[in-house]
């Protein structure tokens, strides 16, 4: 009886996974008398998309690490001051094509005698996109958008993921050991083309 | 009494078993543009542009299939009309794509009793029937009327909706998801409907 039971439940669930398939047929093979076929021919047409940011989106300067401080050494006692909780995103559709590249550089030149370095720590593929690249260490100048200012290169259409823990995890590195102050108004861009 | 029913059971049977489908003539009007505008692309950085997607009008396309007139020896003896209003038949409407490019995911769907019959509601016989043995004559469409993906594929052409009896401009409407993985240049799709009628 146990059995017959058993039987009887997996023909329902059978039955009922039927019921809610979607209806497919071959439709190079079926008879059409009495129906019939026919198309029409749509066009389309997709933008370029290339929008980058650097997560979390409430960063500021305030929020660099200063943990390698210490009071009675030099400012930069281990010889720099880092952050690494930082993760760039982007999303990338070329119009022709052509592989993308992640440029960072900064607004304003960097005081002499200051160092900043971004560097790419981790890559976590929560999206999906081909061929990632990326440069070991860029030291930011108010260069633009150059070879040498190449932080992520020749990827092809795709995603990274959005939101901390997805794309690209980042390391900033100041070194200042004069003690400049940066400029007022100074940014880093990272720009996606 | 119970034998008489058994009879008429039969002899019902036989009758549909032997009814013959009419045949009829598909038609479809319409080029329908993707075209995404700016603010259809994705606004957050690291999404993929399909979670968004942009949708057509409603009518983007019109299909309609009716029964073709039947001649005897070079004279019409029955019209269109006349050919729906007596014979009432299910169709089935699947669709399918060629030359979709990769990465795009397009979806399409219609309302419930959407389009017109022919002839009107009321003005056939078989809508007077205290029994009508397909049920009345309407369109139901698959899925609730939700989205349904349309496959790339003709072997795979998948049920959009069906309907009962002769019926025009039923309004398609589509919905194109592109990844960001796709292309960004012109492409022209075709869009294959096949209606499969029945007597059932």
């Amino acid at each position: 009886m146990k059995k017959f039971s058993y039987i009887l439940i997996n023909l329902i669930l059978v039955n009922m996974s039927i019921c809610f398939a979607q209806e497919t047929i071959d439709a190079n093979s079926v008879n059409l008398f009495g129906g019939g076929r026919d198309f029409n021919t749509a066009s389309l047409q997709l933008q370029p998309i290339e929008i980058i940011d650097v997560e979390p989106e409430s960063l500021t300067g305030g929020s660099t690490n200063l943990s390698g401080l210490e009071a009675g050494l030099p400012a930069s006692a281990s010889g720099s001051i880092e952050d690494a909780d930082l993760w760039l995103n982007f999303t990338f559709r070329d119009a022709d094509y052509q592989p993308g590249n992640v440029y960072v550089y900064s607004n304003l030149p960097v005081p002499a005698g200051m160092t900043i370095t971004v560097e790419v720590i981790s890559f976590a593929a929560t999206g999906s996109y081909s061929s990632p690249s990326f440069s070991p260490k860029i030291t930011i100048a108010n260069n633009g958008p150059r070879y040498d200012s190449r932080l992520i290169y020749d990827f092809q259409n795709g995603y990274t993921g959005d939101g901390m823990n997805s794309g690209y995890q980042l390391k900033y590195t100041i070194d200042n050991p004069g003690m400049a102050s940066l400029p007022d108004g100074f940014e880093v861009i990272y720009e996606i083309k | 009494m119970k034998k008489i029913q058994f009879i008429i059971f039969v002899l019902g049977f036989t009758t549909a078993v032997n009814a013959q489908l009419l045949p009829g003539t598909l038609d479809v009007q319409g080029m329908p543009n993707f075209s995404q505008s700016f603010t259809d692309v994705i606004a957050e950085a690291g999404e993929d542009d399909a979670s968004l997607g942009f949708e057509t009008t409603f009518n983007a396309t019109e299909i309609g299939f009716v029964l073709d007139p039947t001649s005897l020896f070079g004279t019409e003896i029955s019209n269109t009309e006349s050919n729906c209003s007596a014979n009432v038949f299910r169709y089935k409407v699947y669709m399918h794509t060629i030359n979709a490019p990769a990465d795009i995911i397009i979806e399409a769907r219609t309302f419930t009793d959407s389009g017109s019959a022919l002839p009107a509601i009321g003005a056939s016989p078989y809508d007077n029937l205290i029994i009508q043995p397909l049920g009345p004559r309407g369109l139901t469409p698959e899925n609730g009327g939700d989205y349904i993906s349309v496959p790339n594929n003709a072997s795979q052409a998948i049920k959009v909706f069906e309907f009962i009896g002769c019926r025009t401009s039923i309004p398609i409407q589509f919905k194109v998801r592109p990844s960001a993985k796709a292309r960004a240049i012109p492409a022209n799709i075709d869009v294959y409907y096949t209606v499969v009628g029945s007597l059932m």
